[in-house]
């Protein structure tokens, strides 16, 4: 069991990780954008103004956003609200987490099961974005499934652990 | 008898005309179905932007809704006829082509039930194409060589780039600053954002070229609608027709109204018969660009619009 | 009354430790289901949400403000203005102050601005004498000053739910910031005056002046960078947010301030920040997404609309339920919560959304510093190594502060509106 949990950790971390350089590379992104709409450098590069930056970004924008969510949850930084239940150790504090995650489950599964539905759909239609890439929608909206069927597994990882007793001193 | 809600998601504010356009949809079927049929209109994007709007309506996540015509083409690229250049002769030529039952229409409204499973109702008119130039008129496809162009869809790209010009897609909100600080020479949009963006302020110059045309659909979820009783079905397609002719009369009307009051504000021109007849030869390599590479239904679109 | 039981299942999953976006979106999901509407509509608004290039600036708003962080640029800028205005009585409140606001002219965030400027400004003050409390509150409401005076991040999102204009929101902000600002270094110095025990510092010699301001010149120069290009139309607000960071880098790299470690660090946190922000944001968008099919936001503002008829007074409503959620919600859930609830009503008062855009981050500004539930009263805490109850108390003086000037802003529209459309 440990060994699955380390596991899932794992695969949390190394999206997460990922997620993060993609956030980094897109300001690099939109910088040369920048540089290049403003006629900075057009005598050197000669090339027209760069429409795909806009629409390449968000798509990373979108990966990267649900990428990360299933290692945010591991690090235990999402936003709760501390008011109740502050002694991790006791019974009613483990029940209120567990309804907690019960919650992220719906959520999560939720997203998983109907996105992955969509996907297939517009998938085997072979459809593309109505933008200027008109990028495949397999590749742009598998992002919402893929993110949250992390979360997911995150989430159940998270639910044993609240009930694991020999790790006490969770942090 | 159990009511039916139709939930309908819309982009722009009530007040907006496609908003009294459902409003006024909603009134007919509403008082016909004897109540039986509820119409909620969700304005101003609160449930949907409008690229999101042909996956929602035909996933069925909500009943109905309006989005641009051109956020079909990711499934059905030949929606984008549309802005095909010249293509329709004059306003009657439009009207027919786009309303309706028509052979355009027809192929088009398959493809889209076939492709997202929203089932088209009408076609919502929202304008005209315009050119707006500083200095001179644009009255010959000439003008455009060598300019740098705000589009604001591929095939309007297309149509620069066979001009000799260079394309730049831009949102309409950016427009605005663009032509202010020269970023593009000329600029491509709807005559009514022309007054409601204040445009004249930056542009001296309007060509009412009416070359292409901006259309909303209205959309409904198929399952949905082959959900209903029979009655109910032919009510909302009675009433899908009165309303495409209203909204199609009135915005002309408000386009020929706007472009009267532009006069004092700028420059207007008019083309004549043979300055169209010489757009229409520079821009033939948009039609046949247009059936190589938008698909199937292309072709047989282009024939169904010149067939008269 | 189903806005009553909606209102309540929230609450109690929130104090259930839920984290608020699984609250806000799994509730979304129960309110779909129990209405039967079709679920499909969950994930295609989670990908709708996060396809906007405006959203873009919050990341490279928060990687910006990581990499000054770690390159310790804080202090570069505290010693600056110390040098400038340390000597006179009260002097280091007045630094404090200064630091925050120009650093909020960079940084989007008030977390960032109260942890960078705080690192530095408390063991400052504290040294030479200054009452710790007073200390305590002062860092954790001149952070706040973060998100009101541009760039911000929750207007950027502001402007995202409302679709209002960015750059206009930014500017809105800029009166009502330095005119906080104005009143915290009046406090500041008066208290100093009137309760304080602390030493000034000798004053600097100009050449010493010159020396530290010269050091922070890079600083000043990418503030200018950022705010400069979206008011000249050069770049959007998304778009200069990541200009800024490419140019953190290059120049904390060629200060020799930065290492492949430190932009690591400062990578993975602002990833960390910005996946918790836009989970709560795509959470809050299912939430809105049911509410908005129950009908709720329009028969509260039809409510509202219809039993005030005088704007003064439901902006007071407003303004006083804004306070109190603001004591348990999280900032960023406030706006996201309230905002779409609200926003239909003040048409039909006729109130300027971007005049309410500010009104409600002020009223967030206060919700930061309120206990129990107050990110800067946590930075601050963590930060000056302090119990929250002191921090809290030190803020107390600083909340009213920020209310007076929400009021204030009601009579006197011009301190928010004149700068945008003059
Ligand atoms: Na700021
Ligand atoms: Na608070």
């Amino acid at each position: 069991m440990t060994g699955l949990f380390l596991t899932i950790d794992r695969i949390s971390e190394f999206f997460g990780k990922l997620s993060a350089w993609i956030y980094f590379s897109i300001g690099f992104f939109i910088t040369y954008e920048i540089i290049v709409r403003n006629d900075i450098v057009r005598q050197f590069l000669g090339t027209a103004p760069t429409i795909w930056v806009d629409e390449l970004s968000r798509v990373l924008q979108v990966w990267a956003a649900y990428l990360g969510a299933a290692y945010v949850l591991k690090e235990q930084e999402m936003v709760t609200i501390d008011v109740a239940f502050k002694n991790p150790n006791s019974l009613a504090r483990r029940l209120a987490e567990t309804v907690a995650l019960m919650f992220m489950l719906v959520f999560a599964g939720v997203s998983v099961f109907f996105g992955f539905q969509l996907w297939l759909k517009s998938t085997l239609a072979g459809h593309t974005t109505d933008s200027f890439l008109g990028l495949p929608k397999w590749f742009t909206h598998s992002s919402v499934w893929v993110g949250f069927a992390l979360l997911f597994f995150q989430s159940l990882a998270q639910v044993c652990r609240v009930w694991n007793t020999k790790k006490i001193n969770r942090t | 008898k159990a009511e039916k809600i139709i939930r309908v998601t819309l982009q722009l504010p009530e007040t907006h005309s496609l908003g009294q356009n459902w409003l006024s949809f909603k009134s007919i079927v509403e008082k016909k179905s004897g109540g039986s049929l509820k119409v909620q209109l969700f304005p101003s994007a609160q449930l949907y932007k409008d690229k999101q709007v042909p996956e929602a309506v035909g996933s069925g996540a909500v009943e109905a809704g309006s989005a641009f015509l051109g956020r079909f083409a990711g499934s059905v690229p030949a929606v984008e006829v549309i802005n095909v250049p010249f293509l329709f002769d004059n306003e009657a030529a439009l009207r027919a082509a786009v309303s309706t039952g028509s052979k355009m229409r027809n192929i088009l409204d398959t493809a889209v039930l076939k492709e997202t499973g929203a089932k088209v109702l009408w076609w919502q008119a929202f304008g005209r194409n315009v050119y707006l130039n500083n200095d001179s008129p644009i009255r010959l496809p000439a003008d455009i060589k060598g300019k740098k162009v705000r589009t604001y869809g591929k095939i309007l790209g297309w149509t620069i780039e066979a001009l000799g010009g260079a394309p730049t897609l831009m949102s309409g909100s950016k427009q605005f600053l663009a032509y202010q600080q020269k970023a593009v020479d000329v600029g491509m949009t709807g005559a009514s954002a022309v007054k409601s963006r204040k445009l004249y302020e930056v542009m001296n110059h309007m060509t009412l070229s009416f070359d292409s045309a901006i259309e909303f659909v209205a959309v409904m979820n198929n399952k949905f609608f082959e959900g209903l009783s029979k009655s109910n079905q032919s009510i909302i397609l009675e009433a899908s027709k009165i309303v495409e002719k209203q909204l199609r009369d009135q915005i002309y009307a408000e386009e020929s109204a706007i472009v009267d009051e532009l006069r004092s504000k700028m420059t207007v021109t008019d083309l004549s018969e043979n300055e169209r007849a010489k757009w229409r030869a520079a821009t033939e390599g948009v039609v046949d660009r247009f059936i190589k590479e938008r698909g199937k239904n292309a072709e047989s679109v282009i024939k169904a619009v010149r067939k008269k | 009354m189903e806005t009553i039981i909606i209102l309540t299942a929230l609450i109690a999953l929130l104090i259930c430790r839920t984290p608020v976006a699984a609250a806000l979106g799994g509730l979304g999901v129960v309110l779909l289901y129990l209405k039967e509407l079709p679920l499909v509509s969950v994930p295609q608004r989670l990908y709708g949400t996060m396809d906007s290039f405006e959203l873009l600036a919050v990341p490279m708003f928060l990687l910006m403000s990581n990499i000054l962080l770690r390159a310790g640029v804080g202090k570069d800028l505290y010693s600056a203005v110390q040098s400038w205005v340390g000597h006179w009585p009260g002097g280091l409140s007045v630094a404090t102050i200064l630091s925050c606001t120009i650093f909020s002219a960079i940084s989007g965030s008030s977390v960032a601005t109260a942890a960078t400027i705080g690192t530095v400004a408390i063991p400052e003050m504290t040294k030479r004498g200054y009452d710790r409390t007073f200390v305590l509150g002062m860092l954790a409401a001149g952070g706040t000053l973060g998100i009101l005076i541009p760039p911000s991040i929750p207007l950027i999102i502001y402007g995202v739910v409302t679709e209002t204009s960015i750059p206009t929101l930014f500017l809105a902000g800029i009166g009502p910031g330095l005119f906080l600002a104005m009143l915290f270094i009046v406090y500041g110095v008066s208290y100093s005056h009137l309760y304080g025990n602390q030493r000034s510092d000798e004053k600097a010699a100009w050449r010493v002046r010159l020396r530290e301001t010269l050091k922070v010149l890079p600083l000043l120069i990418l503030a200018t960078t950022i705010i400069g290009s979206i008011y000249t139309g050069v770049a959007t607000p998304s778009e200069s947010a990541g200009l800024g960071f490419v140019l953190s880098i290059i120049i904390t790299v060629s200060m020799r301030r930065m290492d492949w470690d430190k932009i690591k660090e400062a990578t993975y946190t602002a990833m960390k920040t910005t996946v918790m922000v836009f989970l709560i944001v795509a959470g809050a968008k299912v939430f809105s997404y049911a509410i908005t099919l129950y009908l709720i936001p329009q028969s509260i503002s039809q409510f509202l609309t219809s039993n005030i008829s005088d704007p003064g007074l439901f902006m007071l409503a407003v303004g006083s339920t804004l306070l109190i959620i603001g004591f348990f919600l999280e900032a960023l859930s406030m706006l996201l919560i309230m905002v779409p609830v609200l926003f239909p009503a003040l048409e039909a008062m006729s109130i300027d959304p971007i005049w309410f855009g500010i009104f409600f981050v002020i009223l967030i500004e206060t919700a930061l510093i309120t206990p129990p539930v107050g990110l800067n009263l946590f930075i601050i805490q963590a930060v000056g190594k302090a119990k929250i109850e002191e921090v809290a108390k030190g803020a107390l003086p600083f909340v009213a502060l920020m209310l007076a000037t929400a009021v204030l802003l009601w009579f006197w529209k011009d301190l928010t509106l004149f700068i945008p459309y003059n």
